[in-house]
């Protein structure tokens, strides 16, 4: 394989990987948020409020925790099996053809 | 429901479940021969340091997901659920984003790098990056210190898990006792229960030499069935424990009920009079005034007798449950009487954020902590050297994306059903804040033996102990890899037969095992504090320079070694202060912020500054890493 061949696939490989980070690091700001606020403003001791369940933990649990970690599942899932794409993790290697990650559509 | 006390427990754990738990330990040796002997006719270095970087989906994500539910996470963390209730839930929620964060944010790159200069450890693979020696070295010594601090803190859980289940075993108390006689008096060693040093051999024992034989492949392997066993482990324990306890609602409302406990000292006198009793840790007396105490130390009732550390309940909703396992001739007398710094006496402080404190004004939990503890478990999961190192032995990246998923479903079936557990736990076993580190096996005890199932105790214990030696071994070889590969092959001798690379490396995992055992013989206190400080001072010195260095091409070889060891520096630092404002080894959080935050920040701010200071690299070296 040429050299600017070798480059030029790993530059796109290297772009590829950025993306993907940026957009991880979107979404742990999002989910930080999330539970921020809700975990934050709900689940403040208040001694005098009785404390309402949801399934049988504090709401503000619920809310702020529970429903925020499916989400985050779900959109695991979109990230992992939808947008990342496959790579070719050893461009040094002599025959590409025999990569067991071609690049996806 | 009531409370039995530590040794009723301890007693529950038949024979047959130290049957089926020894039944596990001989699973994993028998995984470990078959590691070693896959090895054989292949490149020694690369196969016992990095399995030959071809593990499919089920090893890695099952490796991966092991290695970072360690032994904090079923003995500290449960201890800080039981000791905070429902605020834990927050404190654990950012492991929502770990598999991504952690897993995606460099796998693809850090395992594509690896390939291209052919690294097998991290100090090396920077090394190569930036072709410079100084990198490598500065990584290696601080691989080595976080993680040898590590490793000390899982002996201890190992320890700690193991004593728990053989507790109520004759032939095993007649050898504790035998050792306490040996080595009563002993330096170093004297200070230390007969059970911990009986159990610490014999782990360390059962996790060094199937580690030290098998290498990375017995590691990952082993890492696979006890990654099935804590997923079993902790769904088990869950359904046993929300049946016992009513039902999650009915558990939530009678937590609601209690108010923190106040600690302070007693003295003991007979009811009859006369008389000498000795009372173990764990009795449960009434005081003079009509309260319950639990000893936290074992004391007796003598004319002479000094006065004695107690767990002062102050609920009636405990006190009611706990009222048939109060020791009837006997009363306690209390000197002193320390309340919580935050909650004393305010029920429902334990279904609400900040959660109560002992010694802190502000709670366990304030908001900023919180948050930067979000952080905290994501990208100091992202910054340790054990998990970057299996990202470098994965197939592919279908393998990637297939894991990504998996851990994402596995972390949600293992940690939020801890929270609920260990909150019920509450109400089934009171007074476990006298050994707070024990109550994931007490539980598993009690609730196999109230449901008429003790030898499933075994198994339930194996769960945390399957985390505390999938971390352990993982640790070891990475020390190992950190003395063998990084420094002897590189700085000492280049040129080495594989043979001698074979013995050396046997060898070095041998002995850095025997040497934490010699530290943890005295067995350090503050686990989860212990568990945190490590793993945060690896993530301090290595996500921002890791990081940037696979992402940032203009980046220089002095800024690396700069950013680790701010990074560190800050970290230790940080630690200090805590230990000197404090009293004890704790964490010093300025603002309320996590010490990683602010050392990974200094990093970040250090290593970008230098590096646009600096010369920009070779060129060639950058398009060999970066392409085009």
């Amino acid at each position: 394989m040429r050299r600017e061949d070798r480059n030029r696939r790993l530059g796109e490989s290297f772009r590829q990987a950025s993306r993907e980070t940026v957009v991880i690091v979107i979404a742990w700001l999002v989910f930080l948020t999330w539970t921020g606020l809700v975990c934050g403003l709900g689940g403040r001791f208040d001694p005098d409020k009785p404390v309402e369940t949801v399934f049988g933990m504090p709401r503000w649990v619920f809310f702020g925790v529970v429903l925020p970690w499916i989400a985050a599942c779900s959109f695991t899932f979109w990230f992992s099996m939808i947008f990342m794409k496959d790579t070719d993790l050893d461009p040094d290697r002599e025959d590409p053809a025999e990569d067991s990650s071609p690049e996806r559509p | 429901m009531s409370g039995p006390n530590l040794i009723a427990v301890a007693a529950g754990a038949s024979s047959s479940a130290l049957v089926c738990f020894l039944g596990y330990v001989g699973v994993v040796f028998v995984i470990a021969y078959l590691a070693g002997r896959a090895r054989k006719g292949k490149s020694f270095v690369g196969e016992y340091y990095l399995g030959g970087r071809n593990f499919g989906m089920w090893a890695f994500a099952l490796t991966y997901a092991a290695t970072l539910a360690s032994g904090g996470s079923f003995m500290g963390f449960p201890a800080l659920i039981y000791t905070h209730g429902w605020v834990l839930a927050w404190w654990i929620c950012g492991y929502m984003m770990v598999p991504l964060v952690a897993l995606s944010l460099i796998a693809k790159r850090i395992n594509q790098v690896g390939r291209i200069a052919g690294a097998i450890t991290i100090p090396e693979l920077l090394r190569k990056r930036f072709d410079s020696n100084g990198v490598g070295n500065a990584a290696t010594v601080l691989v080595v210190i976080f993680t040898f601090f590590y490793i000390l803190a899982q002996f201890k859980a190992g320890a700690a898990i193991m004593a728990t289940l053989f507790g109520g075993i004759p032939i095993y108390q007649a050898v504790v006792t035998a050792v306490e006689r040996t080595t009563e008096g002993w330096f170093w060693i004297g200070a230390a229960d007969g059970d911990y040093l009986v159990c610490l051999c014999f782990f360390a024992l059962a996790v060094i030499a199937y580690t030290a034989y098998g290498g990375f492949r017995a590691v990952v392997w082993t890492d696979v069935m006890q990654g099935l066993v804590m997923l079993a482990g902790v769904l088990i324990l869950l359904s046993l424990t929300l049946s016992q306890v009513g039902g999650l609602e009915n558990a939530t409302r009678q937590l609601e009920k209690q108010t923190p406990p106040e600690f302070g000292t007693a003295i003991f006198s007979a009811e009859a009079g006369g008389g000498e009793l000795s009372l173990p840790k764990g009795t449960w007396v009434a005081s003079e005034d009509g309260e319950i105490v639990r000893l936290k130390e074992a004391g007796s009732v003598s004319t002479e007798a000094m006065p004695v550390e107690v767990l002062i309940i102050t609920s009636g909703e405990e006190a009611g449950r706990i009222a048939g396992e109060v020791r009837r001739d006997v009363k306690a007398r209390i000197l002193e009487r320390e309340p919580y710094k935050y909650g004393a006496g305010q029920e429902g402080v334990y279904l609400n954020a900040p959660g109560p404190h002992r010694t802190k004004p502000e709670g366990f939990l304030p908001v900023l902590l919180a948050l930067s503890f979000f952080a905290f478990w994501n990208f100091s999961g992202a910054g340790q050297p054990s998990y970057m190192v299996r990202q470098m032995a994965y197939r592919d990246t279908v393998v990637l994306r297939r894991s990504i998923l998996f851990v994402g479903v596995f972390f949600t079936l293992i940690y939020l059903p801890l929270v609920l557990i260990f909150t019920s736990a509450r109400i089934l076993l009171p007074g476990m804040e006298i050994t707070p580190d024990r109550i994931m096996p007490e539980m598993a005890s009690l609730v196999t033996s109230n449901a008429g199932v003790p030898w499933l105790a075994g198994i339930l214990v194996a769960a945390p102990f399957a985390a505390v030696m999938s971390s352990v071994d993982s640790f070891l070889l990475l020390v190992s890899s950190g003395v063998v590969r990084d420094v002897y092959q590189q700085n000492v001798k280049h040129d080495v037969s594989e043979k001698t690379i074979a013995r050396l490396s046997y060898w070095t995992t041998l002995c850095i095992g025997v040497l934490a055992v010699l530290f943890v013989l005295n067995p350090p206190e503050f686990l989860q504090t212990l568990i945190v400080f490590a793993s945060g001072g690896l993530g301090a010195c290595f996500l921002v320079p890791v990081v940037l260095a696979l992402y940032w091409r203009r980046m220089t070889a002095s800024a690396a070694v700069a950013g680790m060891i701010i990074g560190g520096t800050i970290m230790l630092l940080f630690y200090l202060i805590g230990w000197k404002v404090n009293g004890e080894f704790s964490a010093f959080s300025p603002f309320n912020i996590h010490p990683f935050i602010w050392a990974s920040s200094a990093n970040l701010l250090v290593l970008v500054v230098i590096t646009l200071r600096g010369r920009k690299p070779d060129q060639e070296l950058v398009e060999r890493y970066f392409g085009t």
